[in-house]
């Protein structure tokens, strides 16, 4: 937790540090989340050498030269840990939903599991990125499910999308599953959007319309776009948006209720997501909080696994700001020059290859991880005497 | 506490310790230069720095290739440049600063440096390099105007420690772009890690007790189903 860190870790500080001076910051991004870090970090300002962390103090963001200056100084595995001590309340959090939401023969081995997780750990400790925020709030609104609070669930699911945007992917399976009648889905998605359109609509009205269209900009919206196919013209395919269809086309042609079916098409989507669109290797812990609640079906555990053998190489086309940079902490000089996996591949064969071989193989174990739950919630439908009718299960 | 991420930390070590030495850089300065200034004869390029550790033994210098070049990888076979070309070669010294005692030499072909590059010269490790200034000086002495390397030159003291010196005069708070490098030992490696650690021994000494707080608590939890059968 204190030996590791990722520039990006930095700059969301960085901007809480330019909220805190009431100073303006490039970009746009989630206002939330920056306030949150704000927070975070005017707690534990006293605890730190604040000043010295910032660089140049006209600046209104930060470079490459201020991450190095930053973990070259003397109490960086201080500020490390405090920067990332929010993510540990949040992930205890999120450990504690998983629990109220796994039945109490699964809570040791769904626990176990997010505990032991390299991906959960990389995300939160070694990169120190802030998706376990968006994750407790997924659990949280899929707890809110079980408890028949469909509308706060979509509320907490609308937070969600408003701190990191893609769990919008997840509003309409939830809109389509918790509700039958249309009226109704409106409705609940309308609170899934609300959020993110209330922000949009405050920037605009605020004079941010520019940050506005920086936002609709980002690359980052390009990414389920980028698994597709050439027709003719302006005429491409784009193959998420076309799988995402078809789920979400299957939902409202086929009646699908209740808790169980809500994880296993949530699952269903978020793999469909990275199995086809180019992500960045922290939102991997988006699949966490659905895989945690299957650990006990055959032959999951082994898929994870090597997926998350795939999902290692796949991180190979960063380079050193996913090797060596990361422990830079414990000593700048020395992992700022460890040559990277991809660099020594390339000596013997090009490493690109080997990861688009491993990122190609990663999305198959995420479309078996899909076959595995889908075909146990076939086991699950059969029933034991014919004269019996199909019992669902009520937990996955 | 992420145990298990703390248990990799020293796998990845000793991997790395057993892969060897590593050639670590010394903070130099990284930004090209706006100016292209010109070595060639007798005019030379040159920079002070300073090194903090052991065995420095290389120094990286951004240079740009002789114009007969023009973004060709390869000189023309009828072209005089290449001939001309063939036997040069860029001489970096070293010395020890402010005395200017020679301590090493190092020489790279002018011929193949077909592309703007951070070129490295390698010398031998200078054990006792640790808390000593140098000044290294980029030549050329078998080139004409013509074919002249250049060498990034930017104002504005980027690099604190030093500053650049055009045929061996100070360049007025200029630096070029340049890193130098320290032959790196697991021990160096292992000292390094001890004393940024010891750098804040307050918050090292409370770390240590949660982890092993966290710990004792999970062997404890581990352990109780045990003791109820």
């Amino acid at each position: 937790m204190p030996f590791t860190t990722h520039s990006d870790l930095l700059s969301i500080y960085y901007r809480a540090h330019l909220l805190l001076e009431r100073r303006p910051f490039k970009g746009f991004g989630p206002n939330l989340f920056s306030l949150l870090h704000a927070g975070f970090l005017w707690l534990f300002k006293p605890l730190i050498p604040y000043a010295s962390i910032w660089g140049n103090p006209r600046a209104n963001t930060y470079e490459l030269g201020d991450w190095m200056v930053f973990v070259n100084t003397s109490y960086i595995f201080r500020e490390l840990f405090l920067f990332k001590l929010p993510y540990l309340v949040f992930e205890a959090l999120a450990v504690w939903m998983l629990i109220k939401l796994s039945e109490p023969d699964r809570t040791v081995k769904a626990v176990a599991f997010w505990m032991l997780n390299p991906v959960v750990i990389f995300s939160t400790y070694i990169f120190g990125r802030f998706d376990i925020v968006v994750v407790f709030l997924l659990l949280s609104a899929l707890y809110l499910v079980k408890l028949n609070r469909d509308n706060e669930a979509m509320i907490v699911l609308g937070l969600a999308v408003l701190l990191r945007v893609y769990p919008i992917i997840l509003v309409l399976p939830f809109a389509l599953i918790l509700k039958t009648d249309s009226r109704a889905r409106w409705r609940l998605a309308g609170f899934g959007l609300l959020p993110l359109l209330a922000s949009i609509l405050a920037g605009l009205s605020s004079g941010e319309a520019r940050a506005v269209k920086g936002l609709a900009g980002m690359q980052h919206l390009e990414y389920p776009l980028t698994m597709k196919f050439y027709l003719f013209n302006q005429d491409n395919l784009y193959v998420f948006v076309f799988l995402y269809s078809l789920v979400i086309l299957y939902l409202l042609l086929n009646t699908r209720h209740g808790f169980s079916d809500l994880v296993r098409y949530c699952f269903y989507v978020v793999v469909l997501f990275f199995a086809t669109s180019f992500f960045h290797p922290h939102y991997f812990i988006w699949l966490a909080p659905f895989a945690a609640l299957y650990t006990e079906l055959p032959q999951f555990l082994p898929v994870h696994r090597l997926q998350i053998a795939a999902w290692v190489t796949y991180t190979f086309q960063w380079g050193r700001s996913l090797a060596g940079y990361l422990l830079a902490p414990l000593s700048p000089a020395f992992f700022w020059s460890v040559m990277s996996p991809s660099e020594w591949i390339d000596r013997f064969y090009p490493s690109i290859q080997v990861v688009g071989i491993a990122r190609s193989f990663f999305s198959a174990a995420c479309l078996a991880m899909a076959y595995v739950v889908w075909r146990e919630s076939k086991v699950a439908m059969v029933p034991a005497d014919v004269n019996e009718p199909a019992k669902e299960r009520v937990a996955p | 506490m992420k145990k298990r991420a703390v248990k990799l930390l020293p796998v990845f070590l000793m991997a790395v310790l057993l892969s060897g030495c590593v050639e670590a850089p010394v903070v130099g300065q990284g930004v090209a230069g706006k100016k292209k200034q010109p070595v060639f004869g007798r005019h030379t390029v040159g920079q002070n720095f300073e090194v903090y550790d052991r065995n420095l033994t290389r120094v990286d210098v951004f240079l740009y290739p002789p114009r007969a070049f023009r973004g060709r990888p390869v000189l023309p076979k009828e072209s005089g440049a290449r001939t001309r070309l063939a036997d040069k070669k860029v001489v970096m010294r070293l010395y020890s600063w402010p005395d200017r005692r020679e301590v090493a030499v190092a020489e790279r072909p002018v011929s193949k440096m077909n592309r703007a590059a951070m070129r490295t010269f390698y010398f031998d490790p200078i054990p006792e390099s640790k808390k000593r200034s140098y000044y290294f000086e980029i030549s050329a002495p078998g080139l004409t105007e013509d074919l002249a390397i250049r060498v990034g030159l930017r104002y504005g003291d980027l690099y604190r420690r030093g500053t650049a010196y055009i045929d061996s005069r100070p360049a007025a708070g200029g630096d070029i772009q340049f890193m130098p490098y320290i032959r790196m030992t697991p021990r160096m490696l292992l000292n390094s890690i001890g004393s940024r650690l010891l750098a804040d021994p307050a918050f090292i000494a409370v770390w240590l007790l949660l982890v092993l707080a966290t710990a004792a608590a999970t062997a404890l939890a581990w352990r109780k189903p045990v003791v109820q059968r």
